[in-house]
């Protein structure tokens, strides 16, 4: 022990309780687009509509918070009238646009059944763009030498492996009518929440110095409800579980790990001072930022469901020649 | 590290308000041999009394809101064989040689002059915080007024008036030396010669550019301290802010 | 259809979906619209910065910038006085920054040649050739913040008039006529009957009390208690002692440092004007503080932390800090250079006892020194000063001149005036007795013997040397050790390391000698200096490089005399400065036959006036009462220990004290209890003239004038209302001499007026431009830089033509100092104290303790802090029942008169209860853990702070916390509610754990016993933990 303060300052917080929000809705927006273009070429267009449906609801809902975690949104412009290639969220500031653009006219394509074509490059374009969206996110924050608890191989992976799942939740949640495809997306719930809670385990414990780093800023309950609520539950409901009450169960579950994942690693993270064994005060759950960004996070995507619904109901009839199919759009 | 923003040195510093007398050629940053200086800080700790004058003077100097720092001296009561001492830290940007906080910023609103003075352009930045978390050092803040990016300017609009930064012009022990460590002859040079020295986090591996003569080992990287000045602001709980509330 | 079941559902998301992210993303859309339609400047990449004051090129040349100028005036941020630079923007008038002046030798080491132009010395602080790092000019973190003061919302700037009870709280805003007609004239001014104005209360001639003549005139219920001597104190003595006539005026030395500055003034026998010595920071080999912290506290506080920073690591000095707390007078960085020793508070007197035994049975001391008995012996043996150290002193406890020196005629009844008041030493060499002032070769340093005089009588002799001895030597090292806790060993190091460096080592002393044994452990710590004879020696101590004059007898003014100028005359209201054994109570006891002691309450005969006492003893009437106390920019009931409690009761009834008028810029914890604030000016917008304290070896006189404009209201003829403005409007009401017309006598005779505070300082101005060689004139264009010029008119009206330039190049330079240099010649300190050093001071010695009749001891004693009837504190508190002594340390950041101030509240919003770590986990106690902290005169809470750099048995608190006014409480003025910001309230005072000594019959707060000076350390204490 050196010694103690006399006379010390806190540092704030710069990434809020929004840029929680925008990890947790991209990273299940890109798992459900993947999970959509997969089911589609296992068990065709129908099948994966509710996937692709759910992709587009979060992909419409993302852009949001993260401007909301800007503190000059109005600027948000200067990410694309210059070139900054050494930093990843400039490359992020690019492929969000291109996954949400390409994930939205996938889904028109879908609901209208028109374009069959460009359709095909589309869903190309979507899964290409997801996939550039989960390297961008997950490297984002691993590439930050300063936050030792976000700067190691662990982290990013359980990252993307907890959007995968709560993406596969969050289509079970929707609902999939078709029963093999129903059971495909458990089976990826499982595997990913499955191989999460490993890598957690691996991540925290085989390396001491993290092991104490990570018990130092994040409280051991907060770890241990990642950990049996966030991952092992939504693997063996999924595995064990029959029926679309136990599916529906198990995504909330893999939802609510991977928002829990993300508050425990950005509060903890920004919490360790890296001037001193001190740990700043984090903002409290109650807190108002924190409130906040919840419940306009929800609101957004409620509100996106709302027009991804119409799209399907009012607006895809118009437009197309064919038969009017498509599941009744809920609520995620 | 050169800047992709090619901006002459000493050509940059536009500051607000009441334009200063542009300083006429050669300057300070500009001078009359033509080399280019590089701009660092010795801080020689045996001088430091803790009076908190630099930190004070910076935030009057730049307007820096209250509750945020560009520098400010941490104060240790650390063991040492004589029995406790209490250790002064000024702490400040490092102006690094290897700046982490440069490459992460999706708008190119930081640099580094070619004098060395890491920059950030407040007019661009969107306030992504993204080079806040970068800084090993935690040298950067975002502004609670303008959501920019904030941190140390080497007072780069004194530098332009050929005066030297506000901290070092106050420090009341002298510890504060601010010169160009590629003049042999200047005041830091020759502190680097006549001393050993040692940087902050050198394990960062960002070359920072403020030396320290006197540093403890145990003050290096992160200091190692158990309840302090902070656990009794934490078991008060937050104070309610008084600054509005103050000028209203 | 449109109304559906399933578009009622999706418009129904709809809406709630809106109203979620309406809550949710608020503040992005405010920042989103915030940054589309902001007229903010651009920001560019300095932010908010300020455009520097001025440019200045290679070649040196300045270019000023339009929109600001800069200004040397003089800082108050704490009693320090350093010269500061002032940067002002001159469309708004704001204060923009502060820091040191290049011209003050309290703010640059070196300080810059007199006769440099302003704008040369604006150039000398620039980067080019790195000048201003050598010539850096500072201030410290509150000479920074302190101008937060100027536009505080807080700040009184119209006259007040109670509104309600004393204390309450409410007050009006009243018109400057009314304040001065109610309080010259008095009437029924509450509606709580008749109170007498200060017209009627100037009664020069009745006694106070008829049976106690020597109380003096009614005209001394009159009391006056100002600030210290800040450089505006001499109206406030003008007006109350030379005008109005009344005894009571002193500064707040009695509840600050009066122990230091009494244990100084004995050993450089003055005790009336008491001079104090520093150590030569600049060449000493070795320093030893004790209760003094250079660089963390005692004055000059940031001239000590410059000077050390470079004694310890250029120069090689090394220094030792003894005090019950670590603070940062000491840094890890400079490694052994300088050391802290711990200390059990309120026993330094042991340790320092334990030395001079340790040096005199080692013969470690200067005997080349010592041993010189005379200023002619001293000359002959090249030594730069010389003490009593071998005059003999009447040692036989009976006879009736014990204690005082022997005198050469009374050995030889023929010698004439001169030589028979001699003191008597005995050569070395023959060890016959000389008159000490004929003796020229060395003096016997020890000798016990009995001598017959010439009247017979036989009596027993001792040197003053020796007399030390003794007193030393009634304890032995290890009851020494045990007394302070520090080992034997350890003391014996410190004596040896202290006389190893010959006259380069040097002791000082200051506020941490302020508790119940102050006196004897101040006068025990100044002795070290003397033991090794380095009073004006290169690397030992000064007693400062003077002033010119200001206030005085000056060159071109007289401004201390004029026509009709009173006599003040009686006795202190304190009981200083006064003998008890001249008083009536005195003579009507012993005509009684009963015994006259004690005292009802304690008198000091020897001391200053004792301005802490006054509260308590006025609102007892005890000398006597007052009718009328007016406070000016000074708060004893938040700086004396345990007076708050003792007299907040009685000081809210008018009966007790009629008439209180506070004169302040902030209501603090004395002037809430005040009838009528009237506002004063803060230090950027004031006058006067200051001299530093002793550190500053050349000399130095700091000016302080309006740098900006004054923000106080107006009197009805223009002038801003101030403390001068307050008494020269009352003085000319009552028709007083020495103000209005005709008040300011010049070299020639002629009078001036004094009707406004420019005409009195800017005459102590032309005294200070004239003392010696008078100073050039300035010009124009350097008036223009500074803003001087905004009083041209002014001074062009007020001085004589020869006179206002000189004054405005003064100004200019925020006041006048001696080159660096001209602080040394030929090997020694220039400015020399010329006095005989007192190793035994016969003025102490004779005197008696009004409780106890016992006679003082001349020479420092260990006797461990006692009651005011001799008995000792630590059986009166027993360490088993009160085992903790509260310490107050001297924050950096705060300062006890003012609100806290902006960034620095941030860094330390609070003070904390700090205890040792072994003392805390002993009690199960953790840093953050809530106690309560009782004292034998009340308690305190607050949040503990278990620390290492704490001495065990010791509390530490920081002084400046625990405020209950200056914005720690709601008050109202008129209509406008003052909602108390809870921060202001933060931390403890410890002064409130201050107690009444239970040996005075009449309450009288705990003071040391030889001199009165109040009891702020060492209080004894125990710690409960609080009830989560």
């Amino acid at each position: 022990m050196t010694g103690i303060d006399l006379v010390s300052v806190d540092q704030d917080f710069a990434w809020r309780p929004w840029a929680v929000a925008y990890f947790l809705v991209i990273g299940a927006a890109v798992a459900a687009a993947l999970a959509a273009q997969a089911l589609r070429v296992l068990r065709g267009a129908a099948a994966a509509r509710p996937a692709l449906r759910v992709a587009a609801v979060l992909a419409l809902s993302a852009p949001l918070p993260l401007l909301a975690d800007l503190h000059q949104p109005a600027r948000f412009l200067n990410f694309y009238l210059g070139a900054a290639p050494s930093s990843v969220m400039w490359w992020g500031a690019w492929l969000l646009p291109a996954f949400v653009a390409t994930t939205l006219l996938a889904t028109l394509a879908d609901a209208t059944g028109r374009w069959a074509g460009a359709g095909r490059v589309l869903r190309l374009g979507m899964v290409g763009s997801g996939l550039g969206v989960l390297t961008y996110t997950a490297g984002e924050t691993a590439i930050v030498a300063a936050r030792p608890l976000w700067h190691n191989a662990g982290f990013p992976v359980v990252l993307t492996l907890t959007a995968l799942a709560s993406g596969a939740g969050a289509v079970l949640i929707a609902g999939v009518p078709d029963r093999a495809g129903a059971r495909l997306l458990r089976m990826a719930l499982a595997g990913s929440a499955g191989a999460g809670l490993v890598a957690l385990g691996l991540w925290l414990l085989a390396d001491p110095d993290m092991a104490r780093l990570a018990l130092a800023d994040m409280p051991v309950v907060v770890l241990g409800h990642v950990a049996a609520l966030g991952l092992a539950l939504p693997a063996l409901l999924a595995l064990f579980g029959r029926g679309a009450l136990s599916a529906r169960f198990a995504g909330v579950a893999a939802v609510w790990g991977a928002l829990a994942f993300r508050w425990a690693l950005f509060t903890g993270a920004q919490a360790q001072s890296r001037v001193e064994t001190a740990t700043y005060t984090p903002p409290a759950l109650a807190d108002p930022a924190t409130l906040q960004s919840l419940t306009g996070t929800a609101g957004m995507i409620a509100l996106a469901a709302v027009l991804v619904a119409v799209l399907d109901l009012y607006l895809a009839p118009a437009l197309r020649r064919g038969p009017q199919a498509g599941p009744r759009a809920d609520k995620a | 590290m050169t800047t992709r923003r090619d901006f002459l040195t000493g050509a940059v510093a536009q500051n607000g308000g009441t334009e200063a007398a542009q300083a006429p050629s050669p300057s300070l940053r500009l001078p009359a041999d033509g080399h280019t200086p590089r701009w660092a800080m010795v801080m020689d700790l045996r001088k430091c009394i803790g009076c908190q004058a630099c930190t004070v003077a910076c935030a009057m100097e730049n307007n820096v809101y209250e509750g945020s720092y560009r520098t400010h001296v941490p104060v240790y009561e650390i063991e040492t064989e004589f029995g406790p001492v209490p250790a002064m830290l000024p702490r400040m940007c490092n102006h690094c040689e290897n700046p982490p906080c440069i490459p992460v910023c999706p708008v190119n609103a930081t640099f580094q002059t070619e004098d060395g003075i890491v920059l950030v352009d407040q007019d661009v930045c969107v306030g992504c915080g993204y080079c806040v978390q970068a800084c090993p050092y935690e040298a950067r803040h975002l502004d609670h007024d303008s959501g920019t990016a904030d941190k140390c300017t080497f007072c780069v609009q004194r530098l332009d008036a050929g005066l030297l930064p506000a901290c070092v012009e106050t420090c009341v022990g002298g510890a504060r030396v601010f010169g160009d460590i590629r003049d042999p002859a200047s005041a830091v040079s020759r502190l680097l010669a006549e001393h050993d020295t040692r940087n902050l986090k050198p394990e960062a591996g960002t070359r920072p550019q403020v030396y320290y003569i006197g540093l403890d080992d145990r003050l290096v990287s992160e200091v190692e301290i158990e309840a302090g000045a902070r656990a009794l602001r934490q078991a008060a709980g937050p104070a309610p802010d008084t600054t509005h509330h103050e000028e209203a | 259809m449109f109304l559906s079941r399933r578009s009622l559902l999706l418009g129904g998301t709809t809406i709630a979906a809106l109203g979620a992210m309406s809550h949710g993303f608020a503040r992005t859309a405010r920042d989103m619209i915030g940054g589309l339609v902001s007229s903010a400047e651009a920001r560019g990449v300095t932010g908010g910065a300020h455009a520097p004051e001025y440019s200045i090129d290679a070649a040196g040349t300045l270019t000023p910038n339009p929109g600001q100028r800069v200004a040397y005036t003089m800082c108050e941020g704490c009693t320090t006085k350093c010269g500061v630079r002032v940067r002002i923007d001159t469309r708004s008038g704001d204060i923009l920054r502060v820091t040191g002046n290049p011209y003050s030798p309290l703010s640059a080491d070196p300080h810059i040649a007199y006769d440099k132009p302003v704008a040369e010395s604006y150039a000398g602080l620039s980067g080019h050739g790195e000048a201003g790092l050598a010539g850096r000019s500072t201030a410290c973190g509150r000479g920074n913040a302190a101008l937060a003061k100027y536009r505080d919302p807080r700040r009184v700037l119209k006259p007040l008039k109670r509104a309600g009870g004393r204390g309450d709280g409410h007050w009006i805003e009243i018109e400057w006529e009314q304040l001065i007609e109610e309080v010259v004239e008095g009437g029924d001014l509450f509606g709580e009957g008749h109170v007498d104005g200060l017209r009627a209360i100037r009664d020069l001639e009745t006694p106070i009390d008829p049976e106690n003549p020597e109380f003096g005139p009614k005209a001394n219920q009159l009391v006056v208690m100002p600030v210290y001597k800040n450089g505006r104190l001499m109206i406030a003595a003008r007006f109350a002692k030379m005008a109005f006539g009344t005894r009571n005026l002193v500064g707040h030395r009695s509840y600050c440092g009066l122990s230091m500055r009494a244990g100084y003034a004995a050993l450089l026998d003055n005790l009336k004007k008491q001079p104090h010595l520093k150590p030569d920071y600049r060449h000493a080999e070795y320093m030893l503080f004790i209760g003094t912290a250079p660089g963390n506290a005692g004055n000059p506080f940031k001239l000590q932390g410059t000077l050390m920073a470079r004694a310890r690591s250029e120069n090689g000095a090394r220094y030792v800090v003894v005090d019950p707390v670590l603070t940062n007078s000491v840094t890890q960085a400079s490694g052994d250079r300088g050391r802290w020793q711990p200390i059990r508070p309120g026993t330094d007197g042991a340790l320092v006892m334990g030395m001079i035994r340790h040096i005199l049975e080692t013969e470690r001391y200067d005997r080349a020194f010592l041993e010189r008995p005379s200023k002619a012996a001293a000359e002959a043996g090249g030594e730069l000063s010389h003490s009593n150290a071998t005059h003999l002193v009447i040692d036989s406890a009976e006879a009736p001149e014990a204690g005082r020196f022997l005198r050469w005629g009374q050995l030889d009844p023929g010698a004439d005036e001169a030589l028979a008041a001699e003191p008597v030493c005995l050569d070395a060499a023959t060890g016959t007795p000389m008159p000490a002032g004929a003796q020229i070769d060395p003096a016997v340093l020890f000798h016990e013997d009995s001598v017959t005089l010439a009247d017979g009588r036989v009596v027993e002799v001792a040197t003053s040397l020796a007399l030390l001895r003794r007193e030393a030597q009634r304890k032995t090292l290890d009851d020494y050790a045990a007394d302070c806790g520090i080992p034997v060993a350890r003391i014996v190091e410190l004596a040896q390391e202290f006389t190893s460096y010959g006259k380069r080592a040097a002791a000082d002393c200051h506020g941490g000698t302020m508790h119940a044994a102050g006196f004897y452990t101040a006068y025990g710590v100044v002795m070290l200096n003397a033991l090794v004879g380095n009073l004006n020696a290169i690397g030992g101590t000064t007693a400062g490089g003077g002033s010119f004059k200001a206030v005085a007898p000056g060159p071109r003014y007289d401004l201390m005399g004029f026509p009709g100028k009173v006599k003040p005359r009686g006795v202190d209201a304190g009981r200083g400065g006064f003998a008890y054994e001249k008083t009536s109570e005195y003579e009507r006891k012993v005509a009684a036959g009963e015994n006259p002691y004690p005292a009802r309450a304690p008198w000091h005969a020897f001391t200053q006036p004792l301005g802490a006492h006054w509260l308590a003893s006025l609102l007892e009437g005890y000398p006597y009462k007052a009718r009328a106390l007016v406070t000016w920019s000074s708060n004893p009931v938040y700086g004396v220990a345990g007076l708050r409690e003792s007299i907040d009761r009685k000081i809210r009834d008018p009966r007790n004290l009629p008439l209180m008028i506070s004169i302040d810029a902030f209501i603090n914890e004395t002037s809430t209890y005040a009838d009528y604030i009237v506002p004063d000016r803060i230090f950027y917008e004031a006058w006067g003239w200051t001299k530093p304290w002793g550190a500053v070896t050349v000399k130095d006189a700091t000016a302080r004038w309006p740098v900006v404009d004054c923000l106080t209201e107006t009197t009805p003829d223009g002038r801003h209302i101030d403390m001068e403005t307050f008494f020269i409007d009352v003085a000319k009401r009552m028709d007083l001499p020495g103000f209005g017309d005709g008040a300011i006598p010049d070299a020639e005779g002629q009078l001036h007026p004094l009707h406004r505070s420019e005409d009195f300082w800017l005459r102590a101005g032309a005294n200070v431009a004239f003392d010696g060689e008078p100073v050039p004139e300035a010009s124009d264009s350097e008036m223009a830089l500074t803003g001087v010029d905004r009083f041209a008119g002014l001074m062009r009206a007020t001085l004589k033509p020869e006179e206002w330039r000189r004054v405005a190049y003064v100004l200019n330079r925020g006041g006048r100092f001696e080159a660096l240099e001209a602080g040394y010649a030929d090997g020694a300190l220039r400015h020399r104290y010329g006095r005989t050093l007192q190793i035994w001071n016969e003025t102490v010695a004779s005197a008696r303790n009004s409780m106890t009749g016992a006679r003082f001891i001349g020479c420092p004693t260990w006797q461990g802090p006692r009651l005011a009837d001799g008995s000792e504190l630590d059986a009166h508190f027993p360490r088993e029942a009160w085992p903790f002594r509260v310490v107050s340390t001297k924050s950096q950041l705060f300062s006890s008169s003012g609100p806290a101030l902006k960034h620095l509240r941030k860094l330390r919003g609070t003070n904390a209860i700090g205890l040792n770590r072994e003392d805390a986990a002993a009690l199960g106690l953790e840093t953050g853990d809530r106690v309560r902290l009782t004292s034998p005169g009340g308690s305190v809470e607050g949040a503990v702070l278990a620390r290492a750099g704490v001495a065990p048995g010791t509390v530490a608190i920081e002084h400046g916390f625990g405020h209950r006014e200056l914005g720690a409480r709601t008050y109202s003025i008129g209509a406008r509610v003052f909602e108390k910001g809870l921060t202001l309230a933060a931390g403890v005072n410890s002064n409130d754990l201050g107690f009444q000594d239970p040996s005075c019959s009449v309450p009288s707060v705990l003071a040391d016993p030889v001199v009165g000076s109040i009891a702020r350390q060492a209080i004894p204490a125990k710690v409960e933990r609080l009830p989560t």
